[in-house]
């Protein structure tokens, strides 16, 4: 599993190993029910603290996206579905709103970024089934 | 687990250590940086017990390690040289190591030297530069200490064994409990395997802080204004100006990251952009000092 992580980025290391897994999940390079590297496997093939690593394994089991059977491994959820964190959805909210602002300062009309939306949805797998069921 | 308690070290009518306070817990990486001669082998040597602090103490497990040497069994310390050993052959060196320490796994030792392709008759002499960091390494792991100090591991090494040496160190760690401090010049290698991040500078603690932490306390931005830099950000005494090219200027903002924000927004700049930043641009802000070499 190759992840691409930036130490000169200011998201921590360990928000940008649950990005990458669950954008992974929805370019399906991991299905549902894959087994995922090991804590100490991860580590040491990407060079981080084994601590990291657990932090966004917690994070990602947090959210429902992974599950760890004992004795057995990490895996990924058989079927993730979306959970409402308020705080999240709020952010999202707010920095879609700047990318709009953005984008028009820019002379980026509504059409083009639609058809960027429906684009990088396609790239995603669609998205429909973490829609759905909702 | 590990506990340095106000200890100070002169050398040479020097002071190099100046109280010191630090702990240590198990499951964790620590880095220790900091520029050339600001004391970071002499900590390190005397937290192994080869020095004796002037004052001060270093506990392991609530034990002074140089009043109850014993406890030295579940510590081990990699120089940043191999000379002590160099003129004795692995068996030589195992034995030593087999009667110092308790606990020591021979079939681990061996097992090792097998995955990193080690020959076991020769000299230590006989190895190259890499062959013998990768030898230290195994050697001091296979002592099952819980606490092993690593003076420079990786340094002049090429990139492949470099690797291997730090996947080596982070599969013990994730394995079992144990605790290793590191010092380093490579920050790269810090900013992305250690929990804690030891800033030193003149035989003091500078900062003892997770990286997470330590970048979030700065802030690298690229700010132009119309003419130079207004007079009322100069003031600000949280700014360390690190280029400026005509009007465009690179500021390192340390704390009150928002206000401070908020403020160079404020002047009507042209252009106010956060970069991206290292533990590179930290070090030399909170470090550099004179540009000497000391």
């Amino acid at each position: 599993m190759l992840l691409n992580l930036d130490p000169r980025s200011n998201t921590p290391i360990w928000e940008q190993v649950v990005h990458q897994i669950k954008e992974l999940i929805l370019k399906e390079v991991l299905l549902p029910e894959d087994k995922l590297p090991s804590v100490r496997e991860l580590s040491a093939s990407i060079l981080i603290n084994p601590n990291t690593v657990s932090k966004a394994y917690q994070e990602l089991e947090r959210q429902g996206i992974i599950e760890t059977l004992r004795g057995k491994g990490t895996f990924v959820s058989p079927n993730i579905t979306p959970r409402a964190d308020e705080q999240k959805i709020e952010t999202l909210r707010l920095q879609l709103k700047q990318l709009l602002i953005d984008a028009s300062y820019l002379g980026i009309d509504q059409k083009t970024l639609k058809k960027w939306i429906d684009k990088y949805a396609e790239g995603l797998g669609g998205m429909s089934n973490h829609a759905e069921s909702e | 687990m590990l506990k340095v308690s106000n200890v100070s070290k002169t050398i040479d009518g020097k002071l190099v250590l100046e109280k010191i306070n630090l702990e240590l817990t198990p499951g964790s990486i620590a880095g220790i940086v900091g520029r050339n001669g600001v004391g970071k082998s002499t900590l390190l040597r005397t937290m192994a017990g080869i020095l004796d602090p002037d004052a001060g103490e270093i506990y392991f497990n609530e034990k002074n390690i140089h009043e109850q040497p014993e406890v030295k069994q579940k510590l081990s310390y990699v120089p940043d040289s191999t000379e002590l050993l160099k003129t004795y052959n692995v068996k030589e060196i195992v034995k030593l190591y087999d009667a110092i320490y308790e606990n020591f796994d021979i079939i681990y030792f061996y097992s090792l030297m097998d995955r990193f392709k080690l020959p076991k008759n020769k000299k230590l002499r006989s190895y190259s530069k890499g062959m013998k960091a990768l030898f230290l390494m195994i050697l001091s792991f296979s002592t099952k200490a819980e606490f092993i100090i690593l003076d420079e591991p990786t340094n002049g090494l090429d990139p492949i064994v470099k690797r291997n040496i730090l996947q080596f160190i982070i599969e013990e760690v994730s394995e079992r409990q144990l605790c290793v401090l590191i010092s380093t010049h490579h920050l790269e290698e810090v900013e992305k395997m250690a929990d804690v991040l030891i800033m030193m500078k003149e035989g003091k603690l500078e900062s003892v802080t997770s990286i997470e932490d330590a970048k979030s306390e700065y802030r690298k931005v690229q700010v132009v204004y119309k003419n130079a830099l207004p007079e009322s950000i100069l003031q600000l005494n949280n700014i360390s100006i690190l280029s400026q090219i005509g009007r465009v200027s690179t500021l390192l903002i340390k704390g009150n990251i928002e206000v401070t924000m908020n403020h160079l927004h404020n002047e009507n700049p042209l252009l106010v952009e956060e970069l991206p930043m290292t533990l590179e641009d930290i070090f030399i802000s909170s470090l550099g000092g004179e540009s000497y070499v000391s």
